[in-house]
């Protein structure tokens, strides 16, 4: 593998290895938690807070963890660190707890953040590692919170964030089927065709 | 080789160490705040659900069934009804609610305290319209799904989860509570 400059490691997250758009891992999770903008902003947030930390005790012990034991050790990392985040949103930031519910802890097995230690963190450097966690989670929370604006606004005809409504489409009749299922779907399919476009394939 | 074998037990033995420290130590630092919060969302709803109460005080019950915490209420040491906590089942998990009872059985007040519903479907059972609509009703009520209630359009098992945790919260003030 070609040595990166440590800004194209940051940048490759966003558009062309963007996880969800791109890499299409960790997609259950984002189906589910774009039904509202706000949802997405703390999701994000717990994503690149598990991502960044976790990458880096990865990388830290990478040398000092056995082969046969690294996922086990993973696991036990990247749950700690979901933890962390699930407790101190339960303290600090009740109302999203609680509508994000179940999808906090399932972040421990979001695809992105084991694949990100297995792949990345577990064969290189700290700061480089910490860099990639970023950039992953950077472009993680972009698709999710563009996904999320979308399919609120969409299917509810407004952005209510902290309790207070920012944007309002009026007399728009709202299409539900955007905060249902089947619009999850297709609200991604528009952002993979976005993503590919940016990528530069036709 | 058993070298090896105690190496590896070592370094698994610290890492789990060291994790649990520290989840040990983020618990013990939030567990006042989650324990504070729990409780203030709980008088809250309690406030709203029977607003002409001036104080609450947790009311020691035997949990049955969806009914978790009982507080009562009162006014100038006068009891001014209950709010019963009760957890139906919803559509996307227990629907926690806050049902404010008077003495004579009927309610004053509903507050959905916590759910897991699809924002914009079931998760409408928070607006207004939709909860006043329980108001006044007693056991004596229908207290049925498109019969006396409306239900939330696109999400019927919402709607019922909350009519049936009123009837539930209905019941246990009747064989619990009324006349105490």
């Amino acid at each position: 593998m070609e040595d990166r400059s440590l800004w194209e490691e940051f940048k490759k997250g966003i558009i062309d290895e963007n996880p969800l758009l791109f890499m299409m891992i960790g997609l259950c999770a984002a189906l589910a938690v774009s039904t509202k903008f706000e949802n997405t902003l703390f999701m994000g947030g717990a994503v690149i807070f598990v991502l960044v930390f976790s990458n880096f005790v990865i990388s830290l012990i990478r040398n000092t963890i056995p082969t046969e034991m690294r996922i086990p050790i993973f696991i036990v990392v990247i749950a700690s660190f979901v933890t962390i985040a699930d407790l101190t949103m339960q303290a600090y930031f009740r109302a999203a707890y609680k509508r994000l519910g179940v999808w906090i802890p399932l972040i421990v097995v979001n695809c992105l953040i084991l694949g990100r230690a297995e792949a990345f963190a577990s064969r290189n450097k700290i700061f480089k590692s910490i860099i990639d966690g970023l950039g992953m989670g950077l472009g993680y929370t972009f698709a999710i919170l563009l996904a999320g604006f979308l399919r609120e606004l969409l299917g509810t005809g407004k952005i209510v964030l902290f309790e207070k409504t920012i944007i309002s489409l009026g007399s728009y009749d709202p299409a539900r089927i955007f905060i249902m299922f089947p619009g999850a779907f297709l609200t991604f399919a528009f952002l993979i065709v976005l993503i590919n476009w940016l990528r530069g394939v036709k | 080789m058993i070298k090896e074998l105690i190496n590896k037990i070592i370094t698994l033995f610290v890492v789990c160490l060291l994790a649990s420290g520290g989840l040990a130590f983020t618990y013990a630092a939030t567990k006042e705040k989650i324990e504070k919060e729990r409780l203030r969302e709980q008088l809250e709803a309690a406030e709203k659900a029977l607003p002409q109460a001036e104080n609450f005080q947790e009311f020691k019950v035997e949990k049955r069934g969806n009914v978790g915490a009982v507080y009562k209420g009162e006014k100038n040491g006068e009891v001014v009804g209950y709010a019963v906590q009760v957890s139906p089942r919803g559509f996307g998990g227990p629907i926690n609610l806050m049902v404010g009872i008077d003495p004579s059985g009927k309610v004053v007040g509903i507050k959905v305290v916590e759910h897991l519903e699809t924002p914009g479907l079931g998760g409408e059972i928070e607006k207004d319209w939709f909860r006043n609509q329980f108001v006044g009703k007693s056991l004596k009520d229908k207290l049925k799904v498109k019969e006396d209630i409306d239900a939330i359009m696109g999400a019927t098992i919402s709607s019922r989860g909350v009519t049936e945790g009123v009837r539930e919260a209905l019941e246990f003030f009747k064989s619990q509570l009324e006349g105490r």
